[in-house]
C-alpha cells in the first residue's frame, strides 16, 4: 500500500516538475526552433491550469501568515487569514483573466486573428501559470522576510510594500514569459504585437483594481481575519489620484 | 453565397453566425462583395443581435445603479434604472441610425456612388454590429468596476472611453467596407482584391493595374503606389474586416464627405446619448426616465473631469 502511495506521489511530483519546467523554458531556443505548435501543443491546458490552482494559493497562504510568523498571533487565530488569502490569489488571477478576455477575443477577431486565438489563449494561460510558479519561488523569501521583521507598528506597512514589490516582480516576469510565447505569433502576423500590448494594458488595468478590492491579503495584526473588507470597495485609481492631489495641494 | 442565404433563413443561432461572419471579415470579403456589390447579411437578423448586444451592455451600465440601490435599500430605483439602461442603449444606436441614415445615403449619392439604399443600410447595420460587439465585450470590465467603485464620475468617464473605443472600431469597419462596396460598384475591386489576397510583394503587370473606369461617376484619386507592398497584410494572409485593401484610395471628394459624415455621426450619437440620459443614474437621485436638459454633452464631460478629483 505504501509502495503504491510512494509510486503515485513520485509520478505526480515528476509530472508536476516536468510541467513547471516546460512552462518556464518556453523561451528555450531549441524549443522555439521546433515551432510554436509543437513546443506548447504537447502541454494540455488542464495541466497548466492545475499549476495555477496549486501554485498561487501557496503564495497567498504565505502572505496571510504575517501575523503568525512575526509572533503577534497564534496559528489557530491566523489560520482563517491563511485560507482566505490562499483562496483569493487564484481568484484574483481568474477574475482578471475572465473579465479581460471577452474584449480581447472580439478585437482579435476584428483584426483577422481569430485563427490564432487558441494559441493566444494558451500563451495567456501559460503566463498565468508562469506567474503562479514565480510566486511559489517567492514563497520562502516572503516567509524569511516576515521572520526577520521585529514586532513594531511599522513592520505591517513594510510587509505590504514587500508583498507589492514581490507581486510586481512576479507580474513583470510573467509578462516576459507572455511576450516570449507571443514571439511565434508575431512572426505569423505582426498585429499580434498590438494585441499583446492591449492585453497587458487591460490585464493591468483590471488586475490592479481586482487586487485592491480583494484586500486584505496580509491581514493587519490588529484586525480580526476577514475574507473581504467593506472599505476595500473603493476605486484604486481614484484613490491614487486623490492622494497625488493631496500631496500637490500640501506642497502649494 | 447561396449556402449562407439558406443558413440565414432559420434561427437565432444563424443570426449570431452572421454577426460572427461580420466580425471575422467573411461577410465583407472582397470576393463576395465583388460578386454581389452587397453585403450578404440578413438585415433584421443582424439588427436583432445588435439589440441583444446593446441590451447586454445596458445591463452592465445598470450594475452601478443596481449595486448602489441595493446598498441603500432603494430596490425599485435600482431595478427600474437597470431596466431603463437596457432599453436605452439599443434605442440610442437605432435612433442615431435613423437620424443619420438619410444623410449618409444622400451624401453617398451626391458624390456619384451608385450604391442603393439597401446595401448602405446593411453596411450601417453591420457597422453597428461591430460597434456593439466591441461594446458588449467590454461590458464585464465596466460591470466589475461598477461593483467595486463608489465614484460616479469614474464610471461615467470609463463609459465615455469604452464608447469611444467601440465607436472608432465601428467607424473603421464602416469606412473600409464602404470603400470596398464603392469599388465593387465601379468594377475595380477584382484586380485589387486579387492582388491583396495573393501576396503583398507580387507585382501586378501594368495591364492589370486598376485604371479609371468611365462607367461610374465616383471620382477616385488614382491608385497611387499600387505596387507598394501592404504592410498590414502579410503574404498569404486573408484581409480582415478592418484591413484597407492595397492601393485602394477613395477619391478625395468621397473622403471629404465621409470625414464630414463621421463627425456628424459622432455629434448626433453623443447628443443622442445626452438626450436619452440618465443611463447610469447618479447615486442619491430619484429615478427618472429622462432628465431635464440644461447643458449639452461636451459641457457635461468637461464638468465630470473637473469633479473627478
Amino acid at each position: 500500500m505504501s509502495d503504491i502511495f510512494k509510486l503515485l506521489t513520485r509520478n505526480w511530483l515528476r509530472s508536476g516538475f516536468e510541467t513547471v519546467d516546460q512552462i518556464l523554458r518556453r523561451h528555450n531556443g531549441a524549443e522555439v526552433k521546433q515551432g510554436y505548435q509543437e513546443a506548447t501543443g504537447g502541454l494540455p491546458l488542464r495541466k497548466v491550469v492545475a499549476v495555477v490552482l496549486i501554485g498561487s494559493p501557496l503564495y497567498g497562504a504565505a502572505m496571510g501568515s504575517f501575523a503568525f510568523v512575526t509572533g503577534q498571533r497564534g496559528l489557530g487565530e491566523q489560520l482563517p487569514q491563511l485560507i482566505y488569502s490562499g483562496v483569493k490569489v487564484p481568484l484574483l488571477l481568474a477574475i482578471t483573466v475572465i473579465i479581460s478576455l471577452p474584449s480581447f477575443f472580439i478585437i482579435n477577431t476584428l483584426l483577422g486573428l481569430r485563427d490564432d486565438f487558441r494559441d493566444a489563449l494558451r500563451a495567456i494561460v501559460s503566463a498565468q501559470a508562469g506567474l503562479a510558479i514565480i510566486l511559489v519561488a517567492l514563497f520562502p523569501i516572503t516567509l524569511f522576510a516576515y521572520a526577520s521583521l521585529s514586532q513594531t507598528a511599522i513592520c505591517y506597512s513594510f510587509a505590504i510594500l514587500f508583498n507589492a514589490a514581490m507581486f510586481g516582480l512576479a507580474s513583470v516576469s510573467a509578462q516576459v514569459l507572455l511576450t516570449s510565447h507571443y514571439k511565434e505569433l508575431i512572426k505569423r502576423n505582426s498585429r499580434h504585437r498590438w494585441m499583446v500590448r492591449m492585453w497587458i494594458f487591460v490585464y493591468a488595468f483590471v488586475g490592479i483594481q481586482a487586487g485592491y478590492v480583494l484586500r486584505p491579503f496580509i491581514g493587519s495584526p490588529e484586525i480580526a481575519p476577514s475574507l473581504l473588507r467593506r472599505e476595500s470597495f473603493q476605486n484604486a485609481y481614484v484613490k491614487v489620484f486623490s492622494l497625488i492631489c493631496d500631496i500637490v495641494e500640501g506642497m502649494l | 453565397m447561396n449556402q449562407t442565404t439558406a443558413k440565414s433563413q432559420n434561427g437565432i443561432s444563424n443570426w449570431v453566425f452572421h454577426v460572427d461572419r461580420i466580425l471575422r471579415g467573411e461577410a465583407t470579403k472582397p470576393s463576395d462583395i465583388r460578386k454581389n456589390a452587397d453585403i450578404g447579411i440578413p438585415i433584421f437578423g443582424v439588427a436583432a443581435v445588435v439589440v441583444v448586444l446593446a441590451a447586454i451592455y445596458g445591463c452592465c451600465m445598470g450594475v452601478f445603479a443596481l449595486v448602489h440601490g441595493f446598498e441603500n435599500s432603494a430596490y425599485q430605483r435600482a431595478i427600474l434604472q437597470t431596466f431603463a439602461s437596457m432599453c436605452k442603449v439599443p434605442l440610442l444606436f437605432f435612433l442615431t441610425l435613423v437620424v443619420t441614415f438619410p444623410l449618409l445615403y444622400v451624401f453617398n449619392a451626391l458624390v456619384g456612388s451608385r450604391l442603393r439604399a439597401v446595401p448602405v443600410l446593411k453596411l450601417l447595420i453591420a457597422s453597428l454590429a461591430v460597434n456593439l460587439a466591441v461594446l458588449a465585450s467590454m461590458g464585464p470590465i465596466l460591470a466589475f468596476f461598477s461593483v467595486s467603485t463608489p465614484s460616479y464620475s469614474f464610471i461615467v468617464l470609463l463609459n465615455v472611453v469604452v464608447f469611444a473605443i467601440a465607436g472608432l472600431l465601428g467607424l473603421a469597419f464602416l469606412i473600409q467596407t464602404l470603400n470596398r462596396l464603392s469599388l465593387a460598384e465601379s468594377g475595380r475591386l477584382p484586380r485589387v482584391a486579387a492582388k491583396a489576397a495573393v501576396s503583398a510583394n507580387v507585382q501586378i503587370p501594368k495591364s492589370q493595374a486598376p485604371s479609371k473606369s468611365k462607367t461610374d461617376g465616383i471620382q477616385m484619386s488614382e491608385v497611387q503606389g499600387a505596387n507598394m507592398p501592404n504592410r498590414s497584410i502579410g503574404p498569404g494572409q486573408r484581409p480582415g474586416p478592418l484591413d484597407s485593401l492595397e492601393g485602394v484610395v477613395l477619391g478625395h471628394h468621397v473622403k471629404k464627405v465621409f470625414r464630414c459624415w463621421i463627425v456628424m455621426f459622432g455629434l448626433v450619437g453623443a447628443q443622442m446619448g445626452w438626450v436619452l440620459s440618465p443611463f447610469i443614474g447618479a447615486p442619491n437621485t430619484p429615478f427618472s426616465w429622462f432628465r431635464a436638459r440644461s447643458s449639452n454633452f461636451f459641457q457635461a464631460v468637461a464638468e465630470t473631469l473637473y469633479n473627478l478629483f
